[in-house]
């Protein structure tokens, strides 16, 4: 039996919240229990009653959603998973196992303890498997082993029969081949409970990484040094990064509100054979900048997903760049996700092809522009590096991730306290996000979204973003416009015809 | 059930009343004529009928129309998506109305309104709007309890039933429960999933009678405290379809008009007793493949009940007083009119019906005697009406 947490609980009020504090807008939207399972079926059972009472059922794992999508659940219940352990049984064969629940962290530890492997997922040691994985799951060894979906086997899963039944099912290439798919990247809370993630194989550890950054002053920053800096950037991406022997290095350009006074760039790297024995690479990168007037190190880390380390100084390692050279396992778990609450918004963009010079000085001038009312210090465009592994194209039809063409990511961050400044934080960035995709590169009938095109390959699902709901394309930025979502709406009408799980931005029937 | 009708909803609007759509009305239609400025009962004023219009969410209304005897006049014109059905508060100063759409601001899921009525000349005035509860989208029917303190909405695409809170100035609060429905039936296209559809309060208000279209079934909820608490429900023949329901004056039966193989079940039902029972099943259409909605209408009498066919006008029905059986009496032929709703007046002197495809209301006499329908008088032009109340004054 699950473990059931009703109002009366001293445990219901901790648990009942979002660690985004936006979430849910009233106190009339929190769900009324939580029920916290422990295995797969804890969880079958309390999905069974859930429905059987016609209740709305929500799923958490790490409870890390952008949006409102779990705990805006008014009335309804809450199965939270972060409890459950699956442990590898006799009909899982030498398939390696991941409970939805854990947490990265703990998976980073086990399957390197266990196997010295790994998965390529995020930077955050607190997110959860079961949403991360099931939207696609990218992180810093994304470029070198591919999306963490790619390398899924099988999915076991808990639908609800048109009967209302709750079915266990594990999904595979040969088993329920359609779901199997939608469950390899479509998002979470879509067809059902996904309670583990199987695979075959995967991809090794590396034994080293190195770290390392560079950063720049705001203060005598001009706009045509930025620009400089942002096509540099993706000029690498666009033609040097997509050499194999360059796919151990991932990036994140860290742009903040000049206010914050210094903004720059954090990277790791290894050989594709998990060494640092050859560092060429990285040093080739960080002199494409040696004309920016850079200094050495990152900023401090900048919202979420910065790599923690590029700040430090570090032991010079072969070259002229600082680099502090770790254990990955030490620089993967290290300190990171040292995160904690507060109120959030998010949005994406996938990029095929470098920014443009209109981009750039977009960016600047609302980098370099104060807004009235609004502290924009806790705002930072991440600009990851992409491509690589990310982009075997053929997985596109094997998953549902169908961006396989960018070669960079862009996570759009704004991070404050107080309520208060809920309104102003939420226009000044939807104000900036509708600016930068309102440029010549811009299709007029797609006005304000990154549309998928020759230059911008829609949005993450993983990063998902309400405000997109005003434009009736919303589905093909998230999904793209050949034929994936179609694809998913049957899938949802085969396996859960009666939209038991739905959220604001769920595949609709 | 859209009308394929090139039609335009504007221009008819501009010039309807009741003298413009004499003109219209004059082709003949077999056992339909159009009234007379000169019907004795026209100059009395009987009370204020409020039809929602329009299965455009941009372009659909509300009409109030202001009702003397057969004659019908248009008083105001008020945007309202897709009124899908309408509830009057007992009170009688409140109207709510159930928007068949499927987003609202953005995010999937119906709306319903509340409008304050003008004690004098019968006017609306919007109160608020609600949105339903998240994927509650396209709700098709909503009932208010006796006590006037809620209401309840069947949500037809979401496959949910919704309660919301009634302030006592008639404002609606935010949906207090949802009620997830599960289920399916054999049809491919329309039983995919439950599609909740009619949901009415018995005369005390502790109990919910409700149709599920998806799932063919008839469910009966407990209303306590402000929330419906599942009871029992009744599975009738695969792939009927069961949307109208109508309570029987004596509480004791049930009518059910089903959609897909146009037939109409009797149930009997002790409430205390948690009894639900077959009675029996009758054929409305001549033709059974036709489909749609079927209003039903129960004389206050608790003798006669009226049926709207799709393809073939009303049907109207004897009840047996002790087995509630139904026995044909008369079947009127209104030349293919689709009927979408049907309101006795007061008194049982005529029914009202609108015609969805054919932008009309039309009035039919009821003889007192035997409950048998008279010749169609049509009252008024709206476009695709497609729900209706009364309020007598």
């Amino acid at each position: 039996m699950a473990i059931t947490v009703t109002e009366q609980d001293p445990r219901y009020q901790t648990l009942k919240r979002s660690r985004n504090l936006r979430w849910p807008p009233s106190e009339k939207d929190y769900a009324s229990r939580i029920e916290l399972c422990e295995s797969a079926s804890d969880a079958a059972e309390a999905l069974q009653r859930i429905v059987n009472a016609g209740l709305r059922p929500t799923v958490r794992s790490g409870g890390h959603c952008y949006e409102d999508f779990v705990v805006n659940n008014p009335g309804g219940v809450i199965l939270d998973l972060s409890l459950l352990q699956e442990s590898r049984s006799a009909e899982d064969g030498s398939k390696y196992k991941i409970s939805a629940g854990k947490q990265l962290g703990e998976v980073y530890l086990d399957l390197f303890k266990r196997y010295g492997m790994t998965i390529p997922a995020g930077t955050c040691y607190p997110v959860g498997a079961g949403g991360h994985i099931s939207g696609g799951g990218y992180g810093l060894l994304s470029r070198l082993h591919g999306l963490t979906v790619d390398w899924v086997s099988a999915v076991d899963i808990l639908t609800v029969d048109a009967s209302g039944k709750v079915v266990s099912r594990r999904v595979d290439k040969q088993h329920d081949p359609d779901l199997f798919r939608a469950c390899r990247g479509a998002g979470g809370g879509n067809f059902g409970i996904i309670t583990s993630f199987l695979f075959d194989k995967l991809p090794q550890a590396p034994h080293e990484v190195v770290h390392a950054g560079l950063s720049f002053d705001w203060t005598t920053m001009t706009e045509d040094r930025f620009a400089a800096i942002l096509r540099t950037y993706g000029n690498y991406w666009e033609t040097r990064g997509k050499d194999p022997d360059t796919y151990g290095l991932f990036a994140i350009l860290d742009v903040s509100h000049a206010s914050n006074k210094r903004f720059g760039v954090s990277l790791q790297f290894c050989n594709p054979d998990g060494t640092c024995n050859d560092l060429s690479v990285v040093n080739e990168f960080l002199d494409l900048f040696s004309s920016c007037n850079p200094s050495p190190g990152a900023p401090p880390p900048a919202g979420e997903r910065a790599i923690a380390h590029a700040a430090v100084s570090g032991e010079a390692c072969r070259g002229q760049h600082s680099m502090t050279r770790r254990l990955w396992l030490d620089a993967t778990i290290g300190d990171s996700g040292a995160e904690g609450s507060g109120r959030a918004k998010y949005k994406s963009t996938y990029m095929k092809t470098n920014f443009t010079d209109e981009e750039a000085k977009c960016i600047y001038k609302h980098m370099t522009t104060d807004a009235p009312g609004v502290d924009l210090r806790g705002f930072f465009l991440a600009i990851d590096s992409y491509g690589g592994a990310t982009n075997r194209s053929q997985l596109a039809e094997e998953t549902s991730i169908w961006q396989r063409s960018s070669i960079m990511k862009l996570q759009f961050q704004s991070y404050w306290q107080n309520a208060d400044d809920d309104a102003g934080r939420l226009k000044w960035l939807k104000d900036f996000y509708s600016d930068l995709y309102s440029g010549s590169k811009v299709d007029p009938r797609y006005a304000s979204t990154p549309y998928p095109g020759e230059h911008y390959e829609g949005c993450y699902i993983n990063y998902p973003d309400s405000d997109m709901l005003a434009y009736p394309f919303w589905p093909q930025l998230y999904y793209g416009d050949q034929g994936l979502y179609p694809f998913l709406q049957s899938v949802k009408r085969h396996y859960d015809p009666n939209n038991v799980f739905h959220h604001a931005m769920s595949v609709r029937l | 059930m859209n009308s394929n009708m090139p039609w335009s909803r504007r221009a008819f609007l501009q010039s309807v009343g009741y003298t413009s759509a004499l003109s219209v009305m004059k082709k003949a239609i077999p056992g339909y004529r159009v009234s007379s400025l000169n019907e004795p009962n026209s100059t009395s004023p009987a009370g204020f009928a409020y039809v929602g219009s329009g299965d455009d969410a941009a372009s659909s209304s509300l009409q109030v129309f202001e009702v003397r005897g057969d004659h019908w006049h248009l008083k105001q014109t008020i945007p309202s998506r897709s009124p899908v059905s309408l509830a009057l508060h007992p009170v009688r100063q409140f109207l709510y109305v159930a928007n068949a759409v499927d987003e609202h601001e953005h995010l999937p899921r119906g709306t319903v309104e509340a409008y304050k009525i003008d004690v004098h000349d019968g006017s609306l005035v919007l109160i608020n709007r609600q949105p339903l509860s998240l994927s509650g989208t396209r709700p098709r029917h909503i009932a208010v309890s006796p006590d006037g303190n809620h209401l309840v909405v069947a949500i037809h695409g979401g496959g949910t039933y919704n309660v919301l809170p009634i302030a006592p100035d008639g404002t609606m609060g935010r949906v207090s429960q949802i009620l997830k429905e599960v289920g399916s039936g054999a049809h491919p296209v329309y039983q995919a999933s439950a599609h909740p559809h009619t949901v009415v309060f018995n005369e005390t208000g502790k109990y919910i009678l409700a149709t599920d279209e998806g799932c063919d079934r008839i469910s009966v909820f407990a209303f306590q405290n402000g929330r419906m608490v599942r009871m029992r429900h009744a599975i009738s023949k695969p792939v009927s379809g069961p949307a109208h329901l109508a309570i029987h004056p004596s509480g004791e039966f049930l009518y059910v008009s089903n959609t897909l193989d146009g037939s109409i079940d009797c149930y009997r039902w002790r409430a205390a007793m948690g009894e639900l029972k077959h009675e029996q099943r009758v054929e409305v259409n001549q033709n059974s493949a036709s489909w749609g909605a079927q209003p039903l209408a129960i004389s206050s009498s608790g003798r006669v009940l009226y049926a709207a066919s799709v393809d073939k006008g009303i049907s109207v029905w004897g009840i047996g007083s002790a087995t509630g059986r139904l026995s044909l009496l008369q079947r009127l032929s209104l030349a293919n009119r689709s009927l979408r709703s049907l309101i006795l007046s007061a008194g049982n002197r005529r029914i009202f019906a609108t015609g969805g495809n054919q932008h009309e209301v039309f009035s039919i006499p009821v003889v007192a005697e035997s409950g048998e329908l008279g010749t169609a008088f049509a009252v008024a032009k709206t476009a695709e009406p497609r729900s209706m109340v009364v309020k007598y004054t």
